[in-house]
């Protein structure tokens, strides 16, 4: 009968029903409770006050500042926004507030369908006054305390200092910035609960630092309805301030490393070039960095870059004008910290790492005496290519201290040949004794300085001159040649490192082999600083082997660089700071007017024991500094680092740059 | 039967009958296992309108729940109205049932009517009811089709189903100008049924369908039907739709095997699932009481279906039958297509589940059903 057949279509379709049931209820991997958990619960932060940054001696270069912050609600009809934009764009109008700047924030995608839109930080109490009598004219706008970075110390320097400070504050890239938090940020900060309205470091301390700063945001998991409406507060975490940082940075000393700095290249670009036929061409100098670091422990006591910016400029959010003129070139790029981003060719600086190299390898010894005739030739008839010495001026019999001394060429280029013949005769440990050295001594790599973006600098060898010319037809040129080890030798060809790497090299030469990762911070200090949270130890990357009587023939090399014929002797005329040591270097780029270098040494001689912790002029130092297109090392770079060295030595306002006209023309110095 | 010879046409005056609803003699005659399940499912229902509805309105949590319980009252007095007629006699009002609905369906129409999300359904009574003439019409339409297709029994002829189709395509046609697509379906399943369980030759029926399937597409494609229809019925899908049936996924998913327990549920607490206290109501019964409280909503259903499936067997004439068959076709469609929806295996449309969705109009009609098919198995032996 028709019924039954009814029947078996009734039980077929109550079996789909009863399978499908089963499949989505029991059988089901999809997550259907986090589908319901994202539709029912929302979470909220509230930044916390962040964490202050102190200096070595405890003064407070970043602080804390609350501000009323004028925010709108969501859920603005098309009528109270009619309303409210152009009056509030009228309120804030001394403020630079537009009508537009409302409008884009409110339609900016930045901020969650349930949180505020910030407007503007730092109101006036007049005004907040007005907008909050009138709640009429402004629908849904709320005032907030919040608080945002303030540089009280800076003020005070910019009036003190206002020739290099005006535009400028000091410490910049070291201390980075705090802005919103982009997308990426988000993505890469994921469930640490950073909201669009969050702000989070940048660069510098600021990023490198970011979790101790930032302390915990107050957390709310709300639960909310189909429509948004609140039901419950399901938690409330209240906020935690962050921590304070105390950075191994020195204020005073930072102050004077960019003081000299930006003045020394001021009157750089003042300075007569004699390496240009053109009697009017002066240096350009537009770039530069000086790099100050403890050889005890790796400690940062200070870093500067040339061109630099305005940090108070970030704390309500720097307007995009401003921000791209400080990424453009013809500003020369004021937001790259050239400490750790600047890839220079150390020259005649890294004799002192070629003259480790060749000890060591045994090429030459402490008491071999060349003859310096001011040229090199090498190789046989006809080839014989000639190397010169820099002002093709000729030292006579030299050993190696006073080839330090007088920086010269055709000993280094020498020393090159020799390290050249040893990789000629498949004697890779000579033939490749000045790369080893530098591995060993942390170039080619990032120091592990922990800020964003540092470069590793480079170390040609065979490998990478076959790769570089790989494509040239000239098979001839993939082939490590004699003019490679020569050029490499007197820190010149492809040979890149950064300041901050000729630094951490040259401290682990000084202190007696101990590499370290240079430290920017030595304390995390509970809110408020009252006490110490944890003590962040310098990180020690390695351990160098050094023959003491190696050690002592070079240093006495270096120490008399500033004494009598030594390259430096002129820039450091009348110096009378601590016991002190150097070596200028003179780097030819391509296309470019030399680069002025400097490495100096404070305390060269100290012994450990004597090194007292609490006493920071007991301390070995080196000063780095690095000024493009500068010229000759001892007259410019010299100048600079020489006034570092005395604020080093305890004199807060050493006498301005001088610098040193040179004579002759670039070369290798 | 003795007790069957003693009933007459029911007037609830018999024996110690007097002044209550339903008397012993005639409360052995009902199929309580029929009743006791639409009860069941009944109670359930309002457990679950609560369930979803009781946050709508902070002040007033229990303002749908009354309101149905209301509207169960007035159906179970219908019910006990209806069971006291014996259904022959609606058998020689089939065609006052017909006009009757035509009627209803006609003024709806006319401004009497009122408009809500685009429909022209509901006639607005006082105190806030609503009267729905499309459910009324399911049962108008069983009555009426079962007595015209019982009257012509043996003799369809092409003619005779031709007539049969056209007097059923007014009240559909009546319906698809509100436009009500959902309940038009439910209609189209009763003809179908009762055609199908009446003796319609197998070839007619195939024609018939063919003939459905073309009208199908003849509207869909002529644009008769609105966007909203069409992604309603998978054709197309409109955001809303998607929506519905993602939220209604997972609340279901998220009950899991035995549920978040009752008031508990996210999705139902919250009103995550549009429209969850009428179409979507079993969502809630899945989210709160699991894969275990969906299975037995299921059970208790399918017994329903089987009881109404052995009275059209039990029935003491044909006309009984062709109306168990109306009602069966008409339930087991409904139940299908509402859960199937919320499963995602059928397309969404506009149908409640029977004794469980929100909706006076439904719960009556459904009452009044239960009615006919009680009558018929209470007279079985007459």
């Amino acid at each position: 009968m028709r019924l039954g057949i009814v029947g078996v279509v009734i039980i077929a379709l109550f079996s789909a029903l009863f399978i499908r049931l089963w499949f989505l209820q029991v059988a089901s991997t999809t997550s259907f409770a986090a589908q319901t958990e994202a539709n029912r619960v929302r979470i909220l932060h509230e930044p916390a006050v962040r964490g202050s940054i102190l200096d070595r001696t405890g003064r407070k270069l970043v602080e804390n500042k609350l501000v009323n912050t004028i925010r709108i609600r969501r859920g603005l009809t098309d009528d109270e926004r009619k309303i409210l934009v152009p009056n509030l764009a009228k309120a804030l109008k001394p403020l630079g507030v537009t009508k537009a700047f409302i409008d884009k924030r409110l339609d900016s995608g930045r901020y969650g369908p349930y949180e505020p839109v910030p407007i503007k930080d730092d109101v006036p109490y007049k005004r907040l006054v007005y907008i909050k009598e009138r709640p009429e004219m402004f629908p849904k706008v709320d005032v907030v305390r919040r608080s945002i970075r303030v540089y009280t110390l800076f003020e005070e320097i910019k009036l003190i200092y206002p020739s290099v400070f005006a535009e400028a504050t000091p410490a910049s890239h070291v201390l980075g910035y705090v802005g919103a938090v982009n997308k990426d940020e988000q993505k890469l900060h994921a469930g640490e609960g950073y909201g669009p309205d969050d702000v989070i470091g940048k660069i510098g301390a600021e990023q490198v630092f970011e979790s101790e700063l930032r302390g915990a945001p107050r957390t709310r998991k709300l639960e909310v309805d189909s429509r948004g409406r609140l039901v419950q507060v399901l938690r409330d975490k209240p906020a935690q301030a962050g921590n304070d940082v105390q950075l191994t940075i020195d204020l005073d000393v930072q102050r004077v490393a960019e003081e000299s700095l930006t003045v020394g290249m001021r009157k750089a670009s003042k300075l007569k070039d004699p390496g240009i036929k053109d009697r009017f061409k002066t240096f350009s100098a537009k770039g530069g960095a000086a790099v100050v670091m403890d050889a005890s422990d790796g400690s940062i006591v200070a870093m500067a870059s040339a061109p630099t910016f305005d940090i108070t400029e970030f704390t309500d959010g720097i307007p995009i004008e401003k921000y791209t003129a400080l990424n453009d070139s013809k500003s020369n790029y004021p937001l790259l910290n050239r400490a750790i981003q600047g890839q220079y060719a150390p020259g005649s600086t890294w004799k002192t790492f070629t003259a480790l190299a060749a000890l060591e390898v045994g090429v030459t010894t402490a008491d071999e005496v060349y003859v310096d005739k001011g040229f090199v030739e090498f190789g046989d008839e006809p080839n014989v290519q000639t190397f010169k010495n820099a002002g093709k001026e000729a030292y006579g019999n030299v050993q190696l201290e006073r080839a330090i001394q007088v920086s010269s060429d055709a000993y280094f280029f020498t020393m090159g040949f020799r390290f050249w013949s040893g990789y000629n005769n498949d004697n890779l440990k000579k033939g490749y004794a000045i790369q080893h050295v530098a591995k060993r001594y942390g170039f080619g790599r990032p120091t592990g300085v922990g800020l964003a973006n540092e470069l590793p600098g480079r170390i040609p060898d065979r490998k990478f001159k076959a790769q570089l010319n790989k494509n040239d037809p000239d098979t001839s040129r993939r082939a490590w040649l004699p003019g490679d080890s020569a050029a490499l030798a007197v820190g010149q060809g492809d040979f890149l490192v950064t300041p901050l790497q000729l630094a951490t090299g040259y401290a682990a030469f000084i202190n007696g082999g101990t590499l370290y990762a240079p430290r920017l911070a030595s304390k995390v200090l509970t809110p408020g600083g009252q006490s110490v949270l944890r003590d962040l130890p310098s990180q020690m990357i390695g351990s160098v082997e050094i023959d003491p009587a190696y050690r002592t023939v070079i240093m006495e090399g270096l120490k008399k660089v500033i004494l009598g014929i030594g390259t430096a002797a002129e820039a450091f005329r009348g110096y009378s700071g601590l016991p002190a040591a150097g070596k200028t270097g003179t780097a030819e780029v391509f296309g470019k007017q030399d680069t002025s270098v400097f490495v100096g040494v404070l305390n060269p001689d100290a012994l450990p024991e004597s090194i007292d912790l609490a006493d920071p002029l007991t301390h070995q130092y080196v000063i780095v500094v690095f000024v493009e297109e500068g010229g000759n090392g001892g007259s410019v770079a010299a100048p600079i680092a020489k006034r570092i060295m005395l604020a080093l030595s305890g004199d807060p306002n050493p006498p301005e740059v001088r610098l040193v006209q040179p004579k002759t023309p670039g070369g290798e110095r | 039967m003795q007790r069957a010879a003693t009933y007459g046409s029911g007037s609830g005056s018999q024996g110690g009958g007097r002044g209550q609803l339903i008397d012993r003699e005639f409360a052995g005659r009902l199929d309580w296992i029929l009743l006791g399940a639409c009860a069941l499912i009944a109670v359930f229902g309002m457990l679950m309108i609560y369930s979803s509805t009781h946050n709508k309105d902070p002040k007033d949590p229990t303002y749908y729940v009354v309101r149905q319980g209301l509207a169960m009252v007035i159906g179970i007095g219908l019910f006990s109205g209806l069971i006291r007629i014996d259904y022959r006699k609606f058998r020689d009002f089939s065609m006052l049932a017909y006009i009757l609905t035509v009627a209803a369906l006609f003024f709806v129409l006319t401004p009497i009517g009122s408009e809500s999300k685009g429909a022209t359904s509901w006639y607005e009574l006082p105190f806030n009811f609503q009267l729905q003439p499309a459910e009324f019409a399911k049962f108008g339409l069983i009555v009426a089709l079962a007595g015209y297709v019982n009257e012509h029994r043996g003799d369809i002829d092409p003619w005779r189903l031709t007539v049969m189709v056209g007097l059923a395509l007014v009240p559909l046609g009546l319906v698809q100008m509100q436009p009500d697509l959902g309940t038009n379906m439910v209609l189209l399943m009763i003809v179908i049924g009762i055609l199908a369980v009446g003796g319609v030759r197998g070839r007619y029926l195939l024609a018939l369908a063919a003939l459905g399937i073309t009208m199908i597409v003849a509207v869909v494609s002529v644009g008769v039907l609105k966007e909203y229809q069409l992604a309603r019925l998978g054709i197309g899908a409109s955001a809303a739709t998607t929506y519905n049936v993602e939220q209604a996924t997972a609340a279901l998913g998220s009950g899991g095997a035995f549920g978040q327990g009752y008031l508990k549920g996210s999705q139902t607490r919250l009103g995550f699932v549009p429209e969850q206290h009428t179409d979507f109501i079993f969502t809630a019964v899945g989210e709160e009481f699991g894969f275990v409280g969906a299975a037995l909503l299921l059970i208790l259903f399918a017994i329903v279906l089987w009881r109404i499936w052995r009275i059209a067997q039990l029935a003491r004439d044909h006309y009984g039958t062709l109306v168990c068959a109306g009602v069966l076709a008409m339930f087991t469609f409904m139940i299908f297509e509402n859960i199937g929806m919320t499963l995602n295996i059928m397309p969404v449309t506009g149908i409640p589940l029977p004794f469980m969705s929100y909706g006076g109009s439904s719960l009556i009609t459904s009452c009044a059903c239960i009615a006919l098919v009680s009558n018929v198995y209470a007279n079985r032996f007459n």
